[in-house]
């Protein structure tokens, strides 16, 4: 429908799909301003917090896991950080690295899905992943053959791919299987290669000129890629221990959203977290094979067109496969045991991890008893809804200014917008309808 | 790769809902292979599993359990029926999640890849108790149990 720009009018336009999270969208447009954009999340909050508060610390990476099935890994991780962080324990190396093996399998079955079945399908104006296979079968068979191996490697580490149940505070509850993991050797070798083709297939995409700058936020480690460890770096120069977080970000209360918005301090400005902030204030931590990626790619790759974050994604999946495959090569299962304990004590403890889609931060206050007293948990898309809003507005406006005025057209536009950031919707969602509003 | 019929058992351990689970763990009770007999946590855990079968001629089976329904041969609990797919009209209300995809899309898009044998055959066992980690109905225990010998008789005759 093309409307008159001169006559008020309300559309509604329902379901958006192939996002993860149940939410709303509001667009007002007055005349030819677009005036606001709220990504309005109204489902019930679910509590976490609270849920922990009274609970044994060693109940934390179970509990938290069950935040997300697609991030479970982050959430449990962080959790087990910050508690560990309170609590002083220093873990082994060698539960160290199957840390970052488990992020690997995490960040392969959720970029891996993102890329093929969720985001891709827009780039040629298809439905629904289903779609896509029909025009390119072998590209989405790959694509779905990349996230299996990284929910398999997730199964033998963590007993199960959805959930994992061996994540503990102080390191595993036992260590994995080295044949299972072994076994996983030649599929993590092919899963390089097949990601350095995925990659460079997204990269071939026909990209909207969108350009929506804004500050990148994400981990920074001065020798790995930024996954489960590392300081709080932005594009605009911060770069502060994780124990300052509540010093330069804060989430705020907003009146259309049962979600916190995260903002920076002091100006209260959004920011960006995920790939495309990781890959521009890490790019030089990748291991060479996604390095080399990068070199080749970079003159196609812009942080500031947030669809280019199918291409961040890709370079990540090929890291997450080769790191994933020097770990795999290396594993011996170590002597001594899987996990180490401590007296419980009155502390407090913070830690931030990268989940796929961003960083999350926790925080963990415990008793002498080692119950815990108080959690917070910053999950990423509560970071990316001020950012998503904003750029929502940005990309609207330019559109309007070119003289788009359908409103299908444009309603389709934002969710694929929306769609670029990959949002967890309170990570628990189903569908997102928009809502116009028109206005003289 | 495994060569022959593959039955996948969908479900969770809440409830009645247990009852795709409790007719795969009858097969392996009975001896039939795990990789032959697989549980699934999500419908999606097929698109997994469906490159590394070769099935022809043997069709592949999916155990479900579906809410009771008047009228629909499964009004009481533990009423069995089988769905030819792809079927005229799904027998429940897919449930729709954006975190995995529902049977139907999963099939679909299996179809749509070649993953597919010619007969894909989904049984459902009615339940109407779904309670978070309650045990299932004694009704679905014996459907399940019953519905695994069938399986096993006619894989037999067609061996």
């Amino acid at each position: 429908m093309t409307t008159d720009n001169t006559r008020p009018l309300t559309l509604n336009v329902p379901v958006l799909t192939r996002v993860e999270g149940e939410g709303g969208l509001t667009v007002r447009i007055r005349g030819t301003q677009v005036e606001q954009a709220q990504l309005k999340i109204y489902e019930p909050p679910r509590l976490f917090e609270s849920l922990l508060r009274g609970r044994p610390l060693q109940d934390a990476p179970d509990i938290t896991a069950r935040i997300c099935g697609i991030c479970p890994v982050a959430y449990q991780m962080s959790a087990v950080h910050a508690l560990e962080a309170a609590l002083e324990i220093h873990i082994t190396p060698e539960v160290r690295r199957l840390r970052r093996l488990m992020y690997c399998g995490e960040w392969i079955e959720s970029h891996a899905l993102h890329m093929h079945l969720l985001q891709a399908p827009d780039f040629f104006d298809e439905h629904s992943g289903i779609d896509l296979a029909k025009r390119f079968p072998q590209e989405v068979q790959r694509g779905l053959r990349l996230k299996k191996f990284g929910n398999e490697l997730l199964e033998v580490l963590g007993g199960r791919a959805i959930h994992p149940i061996n994540a503990a505070v102080g390191g595993f509850h036992r260590w994995p299987d080295r044949d299972a993991l072994a076994r996983l050797i030649p599929h993590f070798e092919w899963g390089v290669t097949a990601a350095i083709d995925a990659t460079r297939w997204v990269t071939s995409l026909p990209f909207p000129q969108v350009q929506t700058p804004g500050e990148l936020v994400s981990l920074s480690h001065p020798d790995e890629y930024p996954m489960n460890e590392g300081r709080m770096r932005t594009s605009s120069g911060l770069c502060c221990d994780v124990a300052d977080y509540p010093l330069h970000f804060q989430e705020v209360q907003v009146p259309h959203s049962t979600a916190l918005h995260s903002v920076r301090l002091p100006d209260r400005s959004t920011y960006l977290v995920g790939p495309l902030a990781r890959l521009t204030l890490s790019s030089d931590r990748l291991v060479p094979e996604a390095k080399r990626l990068v070199d080749e790619l970079h003159p196609m790759l812009d942080p500031a067109n947030p669809f280019h974050g199918i291409v961040a994604r890709g370079i990540e999946v090929v890291h997450a496969y080769a790191e994933a495959l020097s770990i795999l090569r290396d594993y011996r299962r170590p002597p001594g045991p899987s996990c180490l304990t401590a007296e419980p004590r009155v502390a407090t403890g913070s830690a931030a991890t990268e989940a796929p889609r961003g960083t999350i931060y926790h925080r963990y206050a415990i008793d002498a008893e080692g119950r815990i007293t108080d959690a917070v948990i910053i999950p990423p898309t509560s970071q990316n809804q001020g950012q998503i809003e904003r750029d929502l507005v940005t990309h609207l406006q330019t559109a309007l200014e070119r003289g788009e005025r359908d409103q299908q057209t444009l309603a389709v536009q934002c969710e694929r917008l929306v769609r670029c950031y990959d949002p967890c919707i309170s990570c628990s969602t189903h569908f997102l309808s928009v809502r116009w509003e028109v206005v003289e | 790769m495994t060569v022959g019929p593959l039955i996948a058992g969908l479900g969770s351990p809440h409830g009645d809902d247990r009852a795709g689970w409790l007719v795969i763990d009858e097969l392996h009770r009975r001896g039939v292979a795990p990789a032959a007999a697989r549980i699934a946590h999500h419908p999606s855990d097929l698109l997994d599993w469906l490159p590394d079968f070769i099935s022809p001629p043997s069709p592949l089976v999916i155990c479900d359990a579906a809410q009771a329904e008047a009228g629909a041969g499964m009004d009481e609990p533990g009423a069995c029926r089988d769905w030819s797919w792809p079927y005229r009209r799904w027998p429940v209300n897919a449930m729709r999640a954006s975190h995995t995809l529902p049977l139907e899309d999963v099939l679909q898009m299996a179809r749509t890849l070649n993953l597919l044998p010619e007969e894909v055959i989904v049984w459902t066992i009615a339940g109407t108790k779904f309670d978070p980690l309650s045990e299932p109905q004694d009704a679905v225990r014996s459907a399940a149990k019953e519905l695994a010998m069938q399986l096993l008789q006619s894989q037999s005759r067609s061996d």
